[in-house]
């Protein structure tokens, strides 16, 4: 890893006055005596899915958390200075969507720095994967299975989930290279592909071992009024960065614009429309929250991450016009399944549905609407075979469900030419 | 550079994509891969082309180039170029000028291309 002077570009600059500001919220909601011991107990957790941090540490310790891994995840990008994009973006939010839930400083970085021996592996700059760094980390409960597992010398397991984490971190650039001719690009959250393969092999192997996983439930759903004022503070601060007076006029030409977009991968939105982004992940963002507020699911930590996930991707691939014809699938199959519709699995995959938005931007609602039923049809099957080791596990589903209905798709349309079907 | 001509023929692809999506189905190409770079040209036949389209296309071919995470994109981009977006294209080249003249859409794009010594 080449470090330099560091490189804090605009984007990045406003992320970490954002985490600024979520570390004030933090001592804002427990004290620091608090706060030190939920961290403890969030460092120490083994963070397989679902592993609420703010259930298991308090709110404090989870804010402060996420401050911490998205502060760490900037500063990787301006050490190895990494130009902003809307892919980096979107991995910074993601990142910290997930530091409430499964992600936090010690998981993450066995994992980072096998994407870095890969790279030296490969003789390449670590810059040409940063990308997959910020993201490969979906398997950081690997490292904290095997480090806290109980059985063995601490010390002994410690070294041995940072090396099994060295071990993934090291394959998910390899399988994360290949998983997109599985989906052909319409599923956003490829890594959370690449990381569901992975994951079914450690999975396998801890079978075979004779090591009992034993999956966690933690779901917290006593923070609404906090964390809806936190949410809509942050949501607000990036609309008025995307209104700024400056800027107001071109940003709202690029918005409608963003609006035009199918988002299959790669379209990104911060590369084209700059600053735009920021009107479209605030709304997201928004729109997210009060959907989950209105089907009647909690603010948790697992829905936190299913909101910075959409509110990232504004950046890279969603917008309103491509991401409700899946949602609205996905709630229509969680009605019929016996699970309540605001139950874990069915808000989890009503959320994390939109990494299938561009085939709604594509071919269309219809498709859309199809889509995000299946992807709550399988998710939670998909979920069982990997042990609770991928974090995006809907992101392995969504992989699963853009390989099956991509090509029933193009079938429908066989004998038409592309200008006839897509304009 | 890894994979130069597989990266050149993408750009080349998304680049015809783009026209026939404009409604191009006659294209004339001039592919040259050169020591230091690499250079296309893509004529197309388009009837009616509105300035919007035009101004869209050279915005597009002109994002600054992302060498950082050209292959990651190139990568999760998948195997098609269906939409017409000229998004990896444009990440992918270093200048690009466009221009039409009423029937022919001209888009010529250059992509310095890296040294063994680099």
């Amino acid at each position: 890893m080449t470090f330099s002077k560091p490189k804090f570009y605009k984007p990045y600059t406003h992320a970490l006055l954002t985490f600024a500001g979520f570390a004030i919220f933090a001592f804002v909601a427990n004290s620091p005596a608090q706060i030190w011991d939920g961290l403890g107990k969030i460092i120490t957790s083994r963070s397989l899915l679902i592993t609420d941090y703010i259930a298991l540490g308090g709110l404090g310790a989870s804010l402060l958390n996420a401050a911490i891994t998205g502060t760490a995840s900037v500063l990787l990008m301006a050490f190895v200075r990494v130009e902003p994009n809307g892919s980096i973006i979107a991995a910074i939010w993601l990142t910290t969507g997930f530091s409430f839930f499964g992600k936090n400083i010690f998981n993450c970085v066995p994992i980072i720095l096998g994407v870095w021996l890969y790279a030296k592996f490969q003789q390449e700059n670590f810059s040409s994967f940063a990308l997959t760094a910020l993201l490969a980390p979906t398997l950081s409960p690997v490292v904290s299975e095997f480090a806290f597992l109980g059985r063995f010398n601490p010390w002994a397991e410690l070294c041995i989930g940072c090396a099994v984490g060295i071990a993934v971190g090291f394959l998910v650039p390899i399988v994360a290279g290949v998983t997109t001719r599985v989906h052909g690009g319409y599923n956003l959250y490829n890594v959370g592909f690449a990381g569901g393969v992975i994951s079914i092999f450690v999975a396998a192997f801890t079978t075979s071992a004779g090591i009992e996983i034993e999956r966690p439930l933690l779901w917290s759903d006593d923070n609404n009024l906090f964390l809806c004022i936190f949410l809509c503070l942050l949501m607000g601060s990036l609309l008025i960065v995307g209104l700024l007076p400056s800027r107001r006029a071109a940003n709202l030409r690029g918005y409608k614009k963003i609006l035009r977009h199918s988002g299959r991968l790669v379209s990104d939105y911060y590369l084209l429309y700059g600053n735009a982004i920021y009107l479209n992940m605030g709304l997201l963002g928004l729109l997210a929250t009060a959907l989950t507020l209105t089907l009647g699911a909690p603010l948790n930590g697992v829905t936190l991450a299913g909101i910075f996930t959409i509110t990232g991707f504004g950046a890279f691939g969603k917008h309103p016009a491509n991401c409700w014809p899946v949602v609205l699938g996905a709630i229509g199959m969680a009605l019929f399944n016996t699970q309540p519709l605001a139950s874990p699995s069915n808000i989890c995959a009503i959320l994390f549905c939109t990494g299938l938005a561009p085939i709604a931007g594509q071919y269309g609602w219809v498709w859309g609407c199809i889509a995000g039923a299946l992807h709550t049809l399988i998710v939670g099957h998909v979920g069982t075979v990997t042990s609770g080791f991928n974090l995006y596990s809907n992101g392995f589903a969504a992989g699963f469900v853009a390989l099956v209905l991509v090509p029933i798709i193009l079938s429908f349309k066989r004998g038409k030419s592309i200008r006839e079907t897509e304009i | 550079m890894k994979l130069r001509f597989e990266k050149n023929i993408r750009i080349l692809t998304d680049i015809l994509g783009h026209c026939h999506f404009l409604g191009g189905n006659i294209c004339h190409t001039d592919f040259s891969l050169l020591p230091t770079h690499s250079h296309i040209v893509v004529q197309a036949e388009i009837p009616n082309l509105s300035s919007k389209a035009i101004a869209d296309t050279h915005r597009t071919l002109n994002i600054p180039r992302q060498k950082d995470l050209e292959q990651n994109y190139w990568n999760i981009s998948g195997e098609e170029a269906i939409d017409g977006e000229l998004m990896l294209a444009g990440i992918m080249v270093d200048t690009a000028s466009v221009s039409y003249d009423g029937k022919i859409l001209t888009i010529d794009v250059v992509r310095q291309e890296e040294t063994a010594e680099e």
